[in-house]
C-alpha cells in the first residue's frame, strides 16, 4: 500500500511537474486583472523566498518571470492552482524545483497579493548593443586568438 | 612495527643527543619517551587516562632551560648541520616553491630551517604564513592545479592533520599534487602525537610515510613529491619526527633524485590509433583534464597534425585544451568517423589513466568513499565510457603518438588535412560567434537590477581581464558558470574549476594558492567568491595581503547558502508547512556581514558594498590596479541569489 501511495505521488508530482514545462505559452503579456495587494505582495515574495529562484526584480535567476508568458501565470486562479499542485513526496536527491504552497500555509489572499507584485515586474535590461560592455565583449570576440 | 620495536627506535633517534651527552636535562627528556612509550607497549590506554603532568624535562625544555653541552667550547653548537636543513635542500631540489603552515611545535626544527638554512637565508621554498592547516592545504590545492606541481602544506600533529582533513579529502577527490609534512613530537603534548599518525587520512591520500632515520625521510619526501605527480595524482603525507629535524647530519647527503616515469601507450596502439586519425576523414578528439601544461601543448600538436576538431574541458577545469584554438568547436561537420578522447570519454577510443579507485587497497577501514569505491553511492560517479578505453595515461601516451602520427603522415595527406583545418577554423568561428550572441541575449537579463546580476560581474570584468594572464581560480558553479560563456579560456590554468569534493571553505585559500603561484608568474588571480564559503576560513585574507599576491576577491554576496536555501524551501512546500521560515539556517542576515570591513580588519584594501550596479565597473578597475601593485583587493557586491 506504501509503495502504491509512494508511486501515486511521485506520479502526481510528475504530472504537475510536466505541467509546468508543457504549458501552452502566451504569445503575448496577459491581461487578466491582479486583484491582490502588490506592497504586501513584495513583503511576501521575500519572506516566502521566491527571490531565490526567481530573482528579487523577476530578472534573474534559473526561472525569471520577466518574459515568462507560462500560462501558470495568465490569471490569478492559474498561479494559485499551480502553487497548489506541486509536489508532496520529496526525490532522494534535493531538489530546486518549484515547492507546493499549501492553502493552509499560504492563503489564496496571499497568494493573489504575491500574484500582484508578480506583475509589476517588467524588464529594464537594455538591448544587447546599448550595452558598451557587451560590445567590448564582441570586439574581444573578434579579435584574433593568441596562443 | 610493533610497538616494542617502535620503543626502541624512539631510543635509537635520540642517540645524537646520547652522544652530546650530558645534559641532565636531556636525559630527563628521554626517559620520559621510553617510560611512555613502554606504558603504551603494556597495553595501557593512554585515553582512558587523565593528561600527564609535564615532566621535568618538559618544563626544563618550555623555559629554556637546556644548556650547550659542557664538552663544547663556548659559541660551538652542539648541531650544525640540523636534519631540516637537509630535508629543506631536498624540498629546494624538487623545486618547491613554497610551503605554507600554521605553527606548531612538532616541525619547529624544519620551520626553522625553512627561514634560516643557507647564506644568504632560505628563500625557496618560502614560508608562507596560513591561519588554519585547512587553509594551508586548500592553498597547496589550487597552486597545484594551477601550476600541476606539489605545494607543500606543514601540519602540526594530530591536530594539525585533523584540521587539514577535509581540504585533503578534496584534493584528493580533485586529483591534484600536494606533497604534506606532518610534524611529530612524541616526547612533548601526548594528546598531539600518535603511532600512526598518517592513518587519520590514509584512506584518502595517494601515499604516507614515517620513517625511522635522517637518511629514510629525505628519501620519502622524494618519493612523497613523485607519487603526488604520478597519476593518479593527488596528495601525500610524510610524518617527520620532530627528533629527526633536529637530529646532527653529519656528513649525511642529500639522496640523488629520479624522476617518475609514468607509463604510456605502447608503439603498437600509437601505430593503430595515429593510423586511425589519419585515415578518417573527419576525426574528432575529446580532452578532458590532463596533467600538465606539457599534455595540452602535445594534445594542440596532435590536433594541428591530424585538422581534428576538438572538444575541451577547460571552461569546468584547469589541464584542457584551449578554448579560442581554431579547431576547438563542433568543426565543419559533426558526422566524425573517429573520435578518440584523451582522459575523456569518446566513441571509438579513450585513453583514461589510473583513477582513484586503484587506490582502494589503502582504505583499509573500508570507509568506502562515494564514487570511489564500488556501490557506495547512488548518485554514481559518471557517465559510463562509450567505445573501448585503455586504461593509461594519455599525457604520457601522447610524445608516442605525436611521434607516430608524423611518421605516417604523407603529403596528400598533409594537403587534405589542411584544408580540413581550415574549414573547421571557419565553422568554429561562426558557431563561437552565435553562441556568444546568444549568451549576451540571455545574460542582459537584470542588466540594471540591484541586488547586481551574477552576469554582470562576469561580463564587466572580462573586457578588463581580457589581455591579462589572469587565472579565475574560484568554482563558479554557484555563480551561474557566466565564464564559460564569456570569457575565452585558452591557457591550462584559465579556470581551476570546482572544489573536488564540493566542499565549502574552499574558494579564497585555493585562490590563495593559485595567487602564490601567479605571483612568480606575472599572472593575476580573479576571485568570484561566494559568501558563505569565505566564512569558513576567513584568515587567508591576512595571508593575501602579508604575501602581497595578486589576488583579486569580487564577493557574490547573495547573503546565504543559497543552495541549500532552495533545497529547505522545496522541503517546506512537499511537507505542506509553509515556507516563510525555509531561511532559517540558510540565510546569512540579522545583521548583514560587511565584508569590506573583514577584509580591512585582515589588512586587505577594499571597497563596497556596492548595490548600485552602474558603480561595478569602476570598482573592478580599481581592484585590478591594485593587485597588478601586488595589493590584493575585495570589492562587496550585493547580488542577485544566482
Amino acid at each position: 500500500m506504501r509503495s502504491r501511495t509512494q508511486i501515486a505521488f511521485t506520479l502526481a508530482a510528475a504530472m504537475a511537474a510536466l505541467a509546468f514545462q508543457i504549458v501552452p505559452t502566451h504569445a503575448q503579456a496577459p491581461a487578466s486583472p491582479a486583484t491582490g495587494n502588490p506592497a504586501n505582495g513584495k513583503k511576501l515574495y521575500e519572506a516566502y523566498t521566491c527571490y531565490a529562484c526567481h530573482g528579487f526584480n523577476g530578472e534573474t535567476g534559473a526561472r525569471a518571470f520577466v518574459s515568462n508568458r507560462s500560462a501558470n501565470l495568465a490569471t490569478e486562479s492559474s498561479f494559485i492552482a499551480f502553487l497548489r499542485a506541486r509536489a508532496n513526496l520529496a526525490p532522494t536527491q534535493p531538489s530546486t524545483r518549484m515547492p507546493n504552497y499549501s492553502a493552509a500555509t499560504l492563503p489564496d489572499a496571499q497568494a493573489k497579493d504575491i500574484f500582484a507584485y508578480i506583475r509589476t515586474f517588467k524588464s529594464h535590461a537594455p538591448p544587447v548593443d546599448q550595452i558598451p560592455v557587451f560590445n567590448q565583449i564582441l570586439t574581444e570576440a573578434q579579435k584574433p586568438y593568441k596562443p | 612495527m610493533s610497538k616494542s620495536k617502535k620503543t626502541e627506535s624512539s631510543v635509537t633517534r635520540r642517540g645524537f643527543l646520547k652522544g652530546a651527552a650530558t645534559a641532565a636535562a636531556g636525559a630527563a627528556a628521554l626517559t620520559n619517551v621510553a617510560v611512555t612509550s613502554a606504558g603504551a607497549a603494556q597495553g595501557r590506554s593512554a585515553a582512558l587516562d587523565s593528561a600527564p603532568p609535564p615532566s621535568p624535562g618538559q618544563v626544563e625544555r618550555d623555559a629554556g632551560n637546556v644548556r650547550p653541552p659542557e664538552t663544547l667550547r663556548p659559541g660551538e653548537r652542539a648541531v650544525v648541520r640540523p636534519g631540516s636543513d637537509l630535508m629543506v635542500q631536498v624540498l629546494r631540489d624538487l623545486g618547491i616553491e613554497y610551503i605554507a603552515g600554521n605553527p606548531g611545535s612538532s616541525f619547529e626544527g624544519l620551520q626553522e630551517s625553512i627561514i634560516n638554512f643557507g647564506n644568504p637565508p632560505n628563500r625557496m621554498p618560502e614560508f608562507i604564513t596560513a591561519l588554519h592547516e585547512e587553509s594551508a592545504v586548500t592553498m597547496a590545492h589550487g597552486y597545484g592545479k594551477a601550476t600541476a606541481r606539489p605545494m607543500c602544506a606543514l601540519l602540526h600533529g594530530t591536530i594539525g592533520v585533523q584540521h587539514a582533513a577535509m581540504s585533503i579529502y578534496q584534493a584528493y577527490y580533485d586529483r591534484t599534487p600536494a606533497l604534506l609534512l606532518a610534524g611529530r613530537d612524541l616526547g612533548f603534548i601526548a594528546a598531539h602525537s600518535a603511532n600512526d599518525m598518517a592513518g587519520m587520512v590514509r584512506s584518502f591520500t595517494k601515499w604516507d610515510a614515517q620513517p625511522r632515520t635522517l637518511a629514510e625521510s629525505l628519501a620519502a619526501i622524494q618519493r612523497a613529491y613523485n607519487e603526488a605527480i604520478t597519476p593518479p595524482c593527488g596528495p601525500t603525507l610524510v610524518v617527520v619526527d620532530i627528533e629527526l629535524q633536529k637530529e646532527e647530519a653529519r656528513d649525511l647527503n642529500v639522496p640523488a633524485y629520479t624522476a617518475p616515469k609514468v607509463p604510456g601507450i605502447d608503439a603498437n596502439q600509437a601505430r593503430e590509433i595515429a593510423k586511425a586519425l589519419l585515415d578518417a576523414q573527419n576525426p574528432r578528439i575529446a580532452v578532458g583534464r590532463l596533467r600538465t601544461p606539457d599534455g595540452v601543448q602535445l594534445a594542440v600538436q596532435l590536433a594541428e597534425l591530424v585538422g581534428a576538431s576538438t572538444s575541451t574541458s577547460a571552461t569546468q577545469g584547469p589541464m584542457s585544451f584551449p578554448q579560442r584554438h581554431p579547431l576547438c568547436g563542433p568543426g565543419a561537420s559533426t558526422a566524425y568517423d573517429y573520435t578518440l578522447g584523451f582522459e575523456a570519454p569518446a566513441a571509438q577510443v579513450s585513453l583514461s589513466g589510473p583513477t582513484l579507485s586503484t587506490l582502494l587497497s589503502r582504505d583499509t577501514t573500508n570507509i568506502g568513499f562515494g564514487g570511489i569505491a564500488p556501490g557506495v553511492s547512488r548518485a554514481g560517479a559518471g557517465g559510463a565510457p562509450r567505445g573501448r578505453t585503455i586504461e593509461i595515461d594519455a599525457e604520457a601516451s601522447l610524445p608516442i603518438l605525436v611521434e607516430e602520427t608524423r611518421r605516417q603522415m604523407t603529403p596528400d595527406r598533409k594537403r587534405l588535412i589542411q584544408e580540413r583545418a581550415t574549414k573547421h577554423a571557419a565553422a568554429n568561428e561562426q558557431a563561437r560567434m552565435e553562441e556568444l550572441r546568444s549568451a549576451l541575449e540571455q545574460k542582459r537579463a537584470g542588466w540594471d537590477a540591484s541586488p547586481i546580476s551574477t552576469a554582470r560581474i562576469y561580463a564587466e570584468l572580462w573586457p578588463l581581464i581580457a589581455d591579462e594572464d589572469w587565472i579565475l581560480s574560484s568554482p563558479s558553479s554557484f555563480s551561474g558558470g557566466h565564464n564559460a560563456q564569456l570569457w575565452d579560456h585558452n591557457k591550462p590554468y584559465s579556470y581551476l574549476g570546482g572544489q573536488g569534493a564540493g566542499g565549502m571553505g574552499y574558494g579564497a585559500p585555493a585562490s590563495v594558492g593559485a595567487a602564490l603561484a601567479a605571483k612568480s608568474r606575472g599572472q593575476i588571480v580573479i576571485n568570484v567568491q561566494t559568501d558563505g564559503d569565505l566564512n569558513y576560513a576567513p584568515g587567508v585574507l591576512w595571508t593575501a595581503v602579508h604575501h602581497e599576491l595578486p589576488m583579486l576577491t569580487v564577493m557574490h554576496n547573495n547573503r546565504a547558502w543559497h543552495q541549500e536555501l532552495m533545497f529547505v524551501e522545496y522541503m517546506c512546500g512537499v511537507r505542506g508547512r509553509g515556507g516563510d521560515r525555509g531561511h532559517i539556517g540558510t540565510t546569512l542576515r540579522e545583521p548583514h556581514i560587511d565584508y569590506r570591513m573583514m577584509a580591512a580588519g585582515y589588512g586587505m584594501a577594499g571597497e563596497g558594498p556596492i548595490t548600485d550596479p552602474t558603480k561595478l565597473g569602476a570598482a573592478l578597475k580599481r581592484g585590478l590596479v591594485s593587485v597588478k601593485r601586488g595589493q590584493p583587493y575585495l570589492i562587496d557586491v550585493i547580488t542577485q541569489p544566482r
